[in-house]
């Protein structure tokens, strides 16, 4: 690793075990079945990284959505705009 | 529409509706299912199934993969988001016809909500709005909303609209003149403006992999 704290391409990690049995399962990735084992944990990795990613994500935005719930405003908006909307579909 | 996690915490959904019999013009903004016509244009709020006064009632099946690219398309083409969100934004042209019509990216006095009369911004096109009885608007607010892509601050930062409000209204339920002095001031957003509120509806109908289909690349909010 270089000077500046750089984040290393390889890492030494311990495998767990659920990531240890779906290696012997490539095409419960999408993978050909006999990928080696890096490519399953490089597929696998990357999911993980994804998931967490919109995760973060999604529990970002449920925590604004619930504060605009609460809204009155909106409270107040929602009823005219859902009476409105009615009165466009039926015209 | 409206994605998973609005709808798992807001008491109000973004649905497109199934019409049994749409018009030539509806159809030109819709998808065929074998229920009927899912139309883009016809984009409104409602209560959340089975909550009065919904517009939706009980679970009838999913929709299937298929079938939500071809919904979530028309939707991205009817409110323009390829055009707007490509490298260089660019400005639908402007559809001539004989009376006036509310027109896109345009402000106008709409429904009082709270004894209030609110201002309501266009964002279905012109080739919609001049020849329907409805168009699609959202509202907007001065009171302070979440700082994120789905309330845009726009007008300089003076009032953000919302795009989780976006439904469809009709036409007279907008005050529709020639008279500047009847319109709110400004009526009409600038470029960055409707790009921010394109933005938006983005993040609310998670359109981000239809934009993909369209090769405009927009990374959802906080994603790598």
């Amino acid at each position: 690793m270089g000077k500046g704290g750089a984040v290393a391409d390889r890492v030494p990690v311990s495998i767990p075990a659920e990531a240890r049995a779906l290696s012997k399962r490539p095409e419960a990735l999408g993978l050909p079945r006999g990928s080696s084992q890096s490519k399953v944990y490089n597929e696998l990795l990357r999911r993980a990284a994804v998931q967490v990613t919109q995760d973060e994500r999604s529990k970002r935005r449920r925590a604004i959505y619930a504060e605009y719930e609460k809204d009155p405003e909106r409270q107040a908006a929602i009823t005219i705009l859902a009476s409105e909307a009615l009165q466009a579909l039926q015209s | 529409m409206t994605n998973d996690d609005w709808n798992a915490e807001l008491s109000q959904v973004g649905l497109i509706p199934i019409l049994a019999n749409p018009s030539t013009l509806e159809q030109a903004y819709a998808t065929l299912l074998p229920e009927g016509a899912a139309v883009a244009a016809k984009l409104v709020v409602s209560k959340p199934p089975l909550q009065k006064p919904s517009l939706v009632g009980s679970f009838k099946r999913d929709i299937t993969a298929t079938e939500l690219v071809l919904v979530e398309d028309d939707l991205r083409d009817f409110l323009q988001l390829t055009t707007l969100l490509q490298t260089t934004p660019k400005v639908p042209s402007k559809v001539a016809h004989a009376e006036l019509y509310p027109q896109w990216g345009e402000i106008y006095y709409g429904p009082k909500i709270d004894e209030e009369i609110k201002r309501f911004i266009v964002v279905s096109p012109d080739s919609w709005n001049a020849l329907s009885n409805t168009v699609v608007a959202m509202r907007t607010t001065t009171k302070k909303k979440a700082r994120v892509h789905e309330f845009p601050f726009i007008q300089n930062g003076r009032v953000q609209a919302c795009c989780g409000d976006a439904s469809s209204l009709r036409r007279a339920a907008l005050k529709v003149t020639a008279r500047l002095a009847d319109r709110p001031d400004p009526a009409m957003l600038v470029l960055a403006d409707k790009v921010a509120i394109a933005r938006g509806l983005v993040e609310v109908y998670d359109l981000h992999d239809a934009l993909a289909r369209a090769g405009v690349i927009v990374k959802p909010d906080g994603t790598l």
